[in-house]
């Protein structure tokens, strides 16, 4: 009972206590007003609005959001549950599209880049996950927007370079949104391998007559998956961080072009909720990722000689 | 008896590169080593550690592949074998690994580890895959409940035998066992030797027994053979070998292993200076520069094995002085 709650229930109650102290912490900035100011006269300080209300507003925003109202957008006065919906929903089309591409296309190219047990050196094969982590996100991004114009100069209309709607406007940005987390997940796998390789199980495999895909399948990569599962929470922050980025370049419909317009329009409760919800959606894929590994990391650890 | 494998002039040199990786060296790891095994015989590999034991073992397997040199499985050339033949060969050697914490895939069960190569060379019927895999581990001393659970819930002992199942499980003709008991306590150690002698008599299996445990290759070879900076110096039966040791550096490695009997007081070989590099073998003879008996010739010229005995040879400058000048060793 120990055990499951400190591999399920401690990661689970983390999460629960930062997204609460983050909601809070969002909530207080976004209702501290324009004109706040703080004043000093004879080492005492004056508000210009008084701190007991702003505690109790921010307390008051949470208990609503808490109960899942996330209240009325000050602009059109419409209810912000129906009005960030939609954007929820394509985002997290985007998000479960992304990961599963990233984590396809990363062991794939970690399975390819690595030497499995040959002496050879493959410093091509690393260099081409490398050059990709080093290129900024806009660059990508452009170069396949580019690549998206020139192959439709042929009748290549497989993409689309903006918009949403149709799959093929979902298939650059989840290209964009996976390249990098690939490469990270492509460093891990090809890692694991070589060292999957190097141990003498491998070597009492090849002697059973094992061919090598049987090798790779059934010895090395059933070994390499937890560590590969391992890297996954170091991958949300760069997944949240390009999510912002090919929103906004696709103009797609998520979660960052609905913030964007209520920035436009300086519409408070809309910037709230749309903070909160994009937080949470960063702790729910760091949690959901930290429970794949301690699912994992339990047979590891039954195995530590 | 039937010569199960035939090892001819065997070589195996490993580049480096040194200087920038501008200039190419080479480790000479194995270095011209020959011998047979004999149907049901064991051959004890012996030497210090970086000889090129192992690398003989692995050589045999085709782990890796020799620079030069002929290996024979039954007078079949395994150089010329395909990526296929070579994993069909792999159903007549086997191999029993130093580590048993290590060799053992930590995600599969006991009864998939040992029914693996039973699909693999087709040994048995699907349906008896069950059946044999109890048959194995009856064999080597283990419960047939065993079965289902998974490496880590063995001890080191109990995971050797289960190496050895594996080993014997696709009923080969010939065994490398690469240092099987170095990893493990002495009172396991004899529990796994005994093993390993009652599976030979039972299966008629040949071994190569690799180790640097004096007492170990005393204790289950038929031949032994010593190495030193990847050749081997002096070959011969297990009682020649012990009882009358002719090369100096088989003198000095006996007389390194402590016996059991405080009032056998034996004179003890010292060997001075390191072990040279592989990289950068002395010439001439590669032992004359920690050998107390070196001579100028041991400098300049490279000794040939010479036949001591029907069962014993040697190469050694001063067996060839002492041999046409009748001198004393």
């Amino acid at each position: 009972m120990k055990a499951y709650f400190n591999r399920f229930g401690r990661p689970i109650l983390s999460y629960l206590s930062i997204s609460l102290a983050f909601i809070y912490i969002s909530v207080f900035i976004c209702t501290i007003p324009q004109n706040y100011k703080i004043e000093m006269y004879d080492s005492t300080e004056k508000f210009n609005y008084p701190f007991i209300e702003l505690v109790e507003r921010t307390n008051e925003k949470v208990f609503s959001l808490l109960s899942l109202d996330l209240g009325r957008s000050m602009t059109g006065d419409r209810e912000l549950n129906y009005l960030i919906s939609g954007p929820l929903v394509s985002t997290a089309v985007l998000l479960i599209g992304g990961i599963l591409l990233s984590v396809l296309l990363g062991i794939i190219k970690g399975i390819l880049d690595s030497r499995k047990g040959e002496g050879d050196g493959s410093s091509l094969k690393i260099l081409s996950t490398i050059i990709p982590i080093s290129l900024p996100d806009v660059l990508l991004i452009a170069l396949l927007q580019k690549l998206a114009i020139y192959l439709s100069r042929y009748g290549i209309d497989v993409f689309k370079v903006a918009g949403s709607g149709t799959i093929s406007h979902l298939l650059l940005p989840w290209l964009a949104l996976s390249i990098l987390p690939a490469c990270y997940i492509a460093r891990t796998t090809a890692v694991s391998i070589e060292e999957c390789y190097a141990r003498d199980f491998i070597k009492v495999a090849e002697g059973k007559g094992c061919p090598s895909f049987r090798i790779l399948w059934t010895h090395v990569m059933k070994n390499c998956i937890g560590p590969i599962i391992g890297s996954l929470p170091s991958i949300t922050t760069i997944l949240i961080g390009n999510l912002i980025m090919v929103e906004y370049l696709f103009n797609y419909p998520g979660l960052v072009r609905s913030f964007f317009g209520f920035l436009r329009n300086n519409d408070r409760n809309g910037i709230i909720a749309n903070i909160v919800i994009l937080g949470l959606v960063y702790f729910s894929l760091d949690l959901l990722f930290k429970l794949c590994k301690a699912m994992f990391v339990k047979k590891l650890r039954g195995e530590t000689v | 008896m039937a010569k199960i494998i035939e090892v001819k002039d065997l070589v195996k040199h490993f580049e480096v590169k040194t200087h920038m990786g501008l200039k190419k060296s080479y480790v000479k790891a194995v270095d011209g080593v020959s011998f047979s095994i004999q149907e049901g015989e064991t051959l004890g590999l012996v030497g210090e550690s970086g000889c090129g034991k192992t690398t003989t073992g692995r050589l045999i397997l085709r782990f890796i592949n020799p620079t030069s040199g002929e290996i024979f499985l039954e007078e079949k050339n395994t150089n010329n074998m395909s990526e296929k033949e070579l994993r069909l060969l792999r159903k007549d050697i086997q191999v029993v690994f130093q580590n048993p914490y290590s060799a053992l895939d930590p995600k599969m069960t006991i009864e998939d580890i040992l029914s693996e190569p039973l699909n693999i060379h087709k040994v048995v019927f699907k349906y008896d895959y069950q059946k044999e895999v109890k048959r194995l581990l009856n064999l080597v001393g283990l419960s047939e409940k065993d079965a289902k659970k998974f490496p880590h819930e063995f001890s080191g002992g109990q995971r050797q035998r289960i190496g050895i199942a594996k080993a014997i499980a696709t009923r080969p003709k010939f065994i490398i066992c690469d240092e099987p008991v170095s990893a493990l306590d002495v009172s396991v150690q004899s529990q796994i030797l005994n093993l390993l002698d009652d599976l030979q008599k039972e299966l008629k299996v040949s071994y190569l027994f690799i180790a640097h445990g004096l007492n170990v290759i005393r204790h289950v070879s038929t031949n032994v053979g010593v190495m030193y900076l990847g050749k081997i110096v002096e070959y011969g039966s297990t009682e020649e070998i012990f009882g009358s040791p002719v090369h100096p550096y088989t003198k000095a490695l006996l007389s390194s292993a402590p016996v059991p009997d405080p009032f056998n007081k034996r004179e003890r070989i010292i060997l001075e200076g390191e072990i040279p590099s592989p990289i950068y073998k002395p010439s001439g003879c590669a032992f004359h520069p920690r050998c107390p008996h070196a001579m100028d010739i041991c400098r300049l010229k490279q000794p040939y094995m010479q036949q001591l005995s029907p069962n014993h040879t040697v190469a050694c400058h001063l067996e060839d002085i002492t041999k046409y000048f009748g001198g004393e060793i």
